[in-house]
């Protein structure tokens, strides 16, 4: 691995025209196909209060595909960065929120609101804020579960931090399938679908809670990256370096479980993003968190943009579920590094 | 008392009893070595040392206060620790870790020294050259090198500093070849020299002999010899303690006594492996 002195002049430059160019594509791609000149058209009247150049164009771009565009960002940011964030706390470069049973725990809790919520009159506005708070705490629950069991002796090997994950996620299904046994027909299509994960249903009112959520996890991450790599180092060296240890480790911990039981209330089961994401910029940039959880952040962004890009794109008129494509470029990447990391015996 | 002191330390760990009564101080000027065979203790009283581990019965105090009432960041600048085995398993760049051990520094307002120690604890151990270097590419001596200079990193004081501070190592020799394990022993001294209290972990009882102001013996979780080395380290303590039979030789013109083992097992008492000879 290089040093990576200049390359981070050169990622996060990256990185950022990536993230701005999914944003425009996000915008004007779909099946109706807007210019860039509508959008910068439409943009700058809006910034300056004016009123639509043509009216249609601004719905579609503020009101059907900008909460899906902004989602997006959120989402992929929260993801990448809780799958930085867990890596370094597990030291192990296998955690990931999907894999260890963060998205499970949140998904179950989210089944549950969605399912019990059918049998409580006047729940449907309530749910918007229910659905993220109640994933946050199965995420942190989950979380919290897989650290206790997994760990052996101060270490948190691959082996007993993969089996605790399929446990959890295990435990996690079946609720979510006693959920869907005990819904109604519409229910169970509503929890089908956002299982798959999708950015499609978003709109304005139906991410706000969420989104605020996910900014407030994001906005405390860079007071974490200094201490972060400090875990990295080795948990006694933290510990004889002045961190609290135990103390820094749960705070991490409700931030990724806040992030991620946002994400996964508004958007269902995306995958992988938080493995793909760090470990491509971790070759790239190396393994400081000062720089790695912002470039997550964006990389994360870029990489759930493009997707649902491609998902719009693939099969029209049709919406390929996202979650589906996230699975399907990063579980491969998963088998990689898992090989990998038999091969170094590094971390088992 | 200007000390870091155990006093009446112990320990319980599953059932067993890890340390049985152990009082031991080490004071800024002094190095201390500790002794003992697998099992006796060491890592421990380490931990202890360092307020990693909390001991059951007794008191640890550094310079008259308890350990327990300094925040981690207060103690971490008195006190720096090299554990016995680093786990760093991702590609920092050597510099970046070195730079780690500037961590407590972070809240004291010191931080404009960070540079200077840096340097210093990557020159002391001789890693300058490898300061661009991925961690994870070192051997496993290079890494123990620079795991100490991030240690010597943190200790590091601007000239006139009264505070003690003191060095507590787990076995800083164990993967470092033959004139990589005195010359750090030696810094050791140096350190001392300069004001600090170090505490180290050793197995070769020639460089315990060698370096240490004084030699403490641990046994099945007990202090058993405390002193200079030249009084402790004994033939009959030996084979006492490690079950080895040694000579001990005196060379004339260095004026000092080497400890020899003479190949033969201790016909007394029983040393490692015995019963699976009979």
């Amino acid at each position: 691995m290089k040093p990576a002195i200049f390359a981070d002049a050169v990622v996060l430059p990256a990185l950022i025209v990536l993230v701005v160019a999914g944003v425009a594509t996000g915008l004007t791609t779909g099946s109706a196909e807007l210019s860039l000149a509508t959008l910068g058209t439409e943009v700058w009247l809006a910034v300056t209060g004016s009123p639509a150049d043509d009216a249609v164009a601004r719905t579609i771009l503020f009101d059907v595909r900008g909460p899906r565009v902004v989602l997006g960002v959120a989402v992929g940011a929260t993801l990448a960065i809780s799958g930085a964030i867990l890596q370094a706390l597990f030291r192990n470069p296998l955690a990931e929120p999907s894999i260890i049973g963060v998205s499970a725990g949140a998904g179950a809790a989210a089944v549950a609101t969605i399912a019990l919520g059918g049998f409580v009159t006047g729940i449907g506005a309530a749910l918007v804020y229910l659905l993220p708070l109640s994933a946050f705490l199965g995420g942190l629950i989950a979380t919290l579960a897989v650290m206790t069991i997994a760990r052996v002796g101060g270490q948190t090997p691959v082996l007993t931090m993969l089996l605790a994950g399929i446990a959890v996620t295990a435990i996690g299904g079946a609720l979510m399938g006693l959920m869907m046994f005990m819904s109604n027909d519409d229910q169970l299509r509503a929890i089908n679908f956002w299982m798959l994960g999708s950015l499609g249903s978003a709109t304005w009112t139906a991410i706000i809670p969420a989104l605020i959520l996910m900014g407030l996890a994001l906005a405390c991450t860079p007071m974490l990256t200094r201490n972060l790599n400090l875990i990295l180092l080795g948990e006694r060296e933290a510990a004889s370096l002045g961190l609290a240890v135990d103390r820094f480790k749960n705070l991490a911990v409700i931030l990724v479980a806040a992030g991620v039981g946002a994400a996964v209330a508004v958007s269902g089961m995306i995958g992988f993003v938080g493995i793909i994401v760090p470990h491509l910029l971790r070759l790239a940039i190396g393994p400081d968190h000062r720089v790695l959880l912002p470039a997550s952040a964006l990389g994360g962004a870029a990489l759930l943009l493009w997707a649902d890009v491609a998902a719009r794109l693939l099969a029209p008129p049709a919406e390929l579920p996202i979650g589906i494509l996230t699975a399907l470029m990063g579980a491969p990447f998963f088998l990689w590094l898992l090989r990998r990391a038999g091969r170094d015996g590094a971390a088992w | 008392m200007v000390e870091l002191a155990l006093k009446n330390v112990g320990v319980e760990l599953g059932g067993r009893r890890v340390l049985n009564e152990v009082s031991l101080g080490v004071v800024p000027g002094e190095v201390l070595i500790i002794l003992g065979p697998n099992g006796a203790g060491k890592s421990t009283l380490l931990r202890i040392f360092s307020g990693e581990m909390e001991a059951d019965t007794g008191s640890v105090m550094i310079d008259d206060i308890a350990l327990r009432d300094l925040s981690p960041a207060a103690l971490a600048r008195r006190r720096s620790l090299m554990p016995q085995q680093a786990s760093l398993s991702f590609p920092f760049l050597v510099r970046d870790v070195v730079a780690m051990g500037r961590a407590p520094f972070r809240s004291d307002g010191t931080h404009h020294d960070d540079e200077t120690a840096i340097a210093w604890g990557m020159a002391a151990t001789e890693v300058t050259l490898l300061a661009r270097r991925p961690y994870t590419r070192l051997s496993g001596g290079e890494q123990q090198r620079v795991q100490l200079a991030r240690v010597l990193a943190q200790s590091w004081r601007p000239r006139g500093t009264t505070t003690p501070r003191y060095l507590l190592l787990d076995e800083p020799t164990a993967s470092l070849d033959l004139a990589h394990q005195h010359a750090t022993l030696h810094l050791a001294r140096d350190l001392a020299l300069d004001g600090a209290g170090v505490v180290a972990v050793v197995h070769d009882l020639n460089l315990a002999a060698l370096y240490a102001d004084r030699v403490a013996v641990m046994s099945n979780g007990s202090l058993v010899a405390l002193g200079r080395p030249d009084d402790v380290l004994i033939p009959d303590m030996i084979a006492r303690v490690f079950g080895l039979e040694v000579r001990r030789i005196h060379d004339p013109s260095s004026d000092r006594h080497f400890i020899l083992p003479t190949g033969q097992q201790n016909a007394a008492n029983a040393g490692p492996y015995r019963s699976a000879a009979q």
